[in-house]
């Protein structure tokens, strides 16, 4: 049962583990919150579900799924960031809500509100391990986001475009005198934050089966605890916290009373707050900075 | 016109003033708290109990709701000293999903299903105590106590230079806030009869902020953006389907092209300012000269 419950967790932090990353990574470059990436998130099933209404074969429209939420990202920039007047403090933060309040009326309009069954792509077997049962889905998006996860560790810590990225996020004045092409850098953070946001939509999709026009609401408060658990523009801080929140959500709803595993994430996001604002790693922003 | 004088309309554009000037207080501060429903939870569950458990008369009920909005607004004042701008937003947030979370699994007050069965509020009073309260806050904006907000707001650091205490006006600011906050759940409960946690849901934080942000930082910006937006999806009823997406391009139009909303000035000081100035001509054209 523990094992089992183990294994959920990591299933879902996963989920949670690629959200973050995206949010992190958008919020390190531009230093504002992105209140739309979980409606992104949502948008990608719906893509792949209307394409596939549309008679698209199943793995193209996963595809066109995610690359149609990459570029939902950079309408985003395009459309809710760039011509924000900097000084406008709130701008970004109200305008990418916006954005996402707009996607999601679009959704609503034309699909309901009510749940939709989203069909079954990938018919993979299930697996038996003793006692711990894993749907073939399952394992299959856990190894994906396993995957992605490195890779993504790897594009942020050794390659040039992600010290531009880590450039930008430390100080952008400086990495744009440094020769940084900051536009085409951030222009690319969204398309790939907006891309996995997509993915991890659409593997929560297969996994129940069920879409629905406000499957994001829940992710889009702990996608924001994650990315502040694991300090603000530090990516393994965000893989590990979106596996560590997943973890312990599950845990909570298993064995504790109910509402203690979200009272948990907000005590804890609090808590970071107050005594490690830098994050877990220690290398995220300072909140203290001025 | 016949729907903008129903009592429905009214009573939400009196609640959603209420809310925005709530809102205002701290922002103008410079203190981005976003614990709005937190102390809107605990004005409209104090408010019921006290009118249906100790049978205090709405009146009283709502003053005193009002009241515990402003003392529950202490534990965010506390956040301010160590954290600040959009982290101080994410910090509050939390604390008011807390709030809400408690309610949502408190038994006695019915848990996720809510409560019912307040004594109903007439619609002229909301309006009597929403026209007070945003005359109060006209003056209190006009007064030193509002210039030295806004100051708080635009550079703290320049504020505290100029000998003022920056956390005893941010954690005034935030009272305020709770104070109108409490307020407005109360009346929330009395005039809707109905409350559950999900009326105190990130969506009511998210709608007044938009308001707000339309508004402009003053006063009569924020009644206006809170008129404007809550009415024109009652006037349109056709697009009723589309008025969020509405709501969402008028704030990115506006956050374009008019970043600080429609009454970003304070109109009432401009109308004084201008009088007064009639005095002073004859020295400003002495300066100008000079230079």
């Amino acid at each position: 049962m523990f094992t089992q419950q183990l294994v959920n967790g990591l299933m879902l932090g996963s989920v949670y583990a690629l959200i973050g990353i995206g949010y992190t990574l958008v919020f390190g470059v531009l230093r504002m919150l992105n209140l739309a990436h979980a409606y992104i998130f949502t948008s990608a099933p719906f893509i792949t579900f209307a394409l596939i209404g549309a008679s698209v074969s199943p793995m193209l429209a996963l595809f066109l799924g995610v690359v149609g939420a990459a570029f939902l990202g950079v309408l985003l920039y395009l459309v809710a960031f760039k011509p924000i007047p900097p000084e406008h403090a709130l701008g970004g933060f109200v305008a990418s809500l916006s954005f996402g309040i707009i996607i999601q009326v679009v959704i609503v309009n034309f699909y309901g509100s009510q749940p939709k069954k989203f069909p079954t792509i990938l018919n993979l077997p299930d697996f038996n391990l003793g006692n711990v049962i894993l749907s073939g889905v399952q394992i299959g998006s856990l190894c994906i986001s396993a995957s992605l996860m490195i890779g993504l560790l790897y594009l942020i810590k050794s390659t040039r475009f992600g010290r531009n990225i880590r450039a930008i996020a430390q100080n952008q004045m400086a990495a744009s005198l440094l020769g940084v092409a900051v536009p085409a850098a951030v222009l690319l953070v969204f398309f790939m934050s907006s891309a996995l946001a997509g993915l991890a939509g659409l593997m929560v999709a297969m996994r129940f089966e069920s879409i629905g026009a406000f499957m994001g609401d829940m992710y889009a408060i702990k996608a924001l605890a994650i990315i502040i658990i694991g300090g603000l523009g530090d990516v393994r801080g965000a893989v590990f916290a979106g596996l560590l929140l997943g973890v312990c959500e599950v845990m909570f709803q298993a064995y504790a009373p109910p509402g203690w595993s979200e009272a948990f994430i907000w005590l804890f996001l609090i808590g970071v707050f107050l005594v490690r604002p830098e994050g877990i790693f220690g290398v995220g922003i300072k909140t203290r900075e001025i | 016109m016949d729907i903008l004088l129903s009592e429905p309309v009214q009573a939400l554009v009196a609640i959603n003033v209420l809310l925005t000037l709530s809102l205002l207080f701290p922002f103008a501060a410079g203190v981005w708290s976003l614990g709005l429903p937190g102390f809107m939870a605990v004005g409209a569950y104090l408010s019921t109990w006290l009118t249906m458990q100790m049978g205090w008369q709405v009146g009283p009920a709502i003053a005193v709701a009002g009241l515990a909005g402003a003392a529950s607004t202490i534990p965010f004042a506390l956040l301010t000293l160590r954290i600040r701008d959009i982290y101080l937003a994410i910090a509050t947030l939390a604390a008011a999903e807390l709030i809400v979370l408690f309610f949502s699994h408190f038994k006695p007050t019915g848990a996720v299903m809510g409560m019912t069965g307040m004594p109903y509020l007439e619609v002229h009073w909301l309006l009597i105590l929403a026209t007070g309260c945003v005359v109060a806050s006209s003056l209190l904006y006009n007064s030193r106590f509002g210039k030295v907000l806004v100051a708080a707001g635009s550079d703290p650091m320049v504020a505290a230079c100029h000998g003022l205490n920056m956390p005893t006006f941010q954690f005034a600011s935030l009272a305020i806030g709770g104070l109108l906050a409490g307020m407005a759940g109360a009346c929330f409960a009395h005039y809707y009869s109905f409350i559950s946690p999900g009326n105190f849901g990130f969506h009511r934080t998210t709608d007044i902020l938009m308001f707000l942000v339309v508004g402009g930082l003053t006063p009569l910006g924020a009644v206006l953006g809170a008129m404007i937006l809550t009415t024109i999806p009652q006037v349109i009823t056709s697009l009723e389907k589309w008025a969020p997406a509405m709501y969402g391009c008028i704030v990115l139009l506006m956050a374009v092209f008019r970043p600080a909303g429609l009454l970003p000035k304070n109109q009432l000081v401009k109308i004084f300012v201008t009088k007064k100035s009639d005095k002073n001509k004859s020295r400003r054209h002495l300066v100008s000269k000079d230079a």
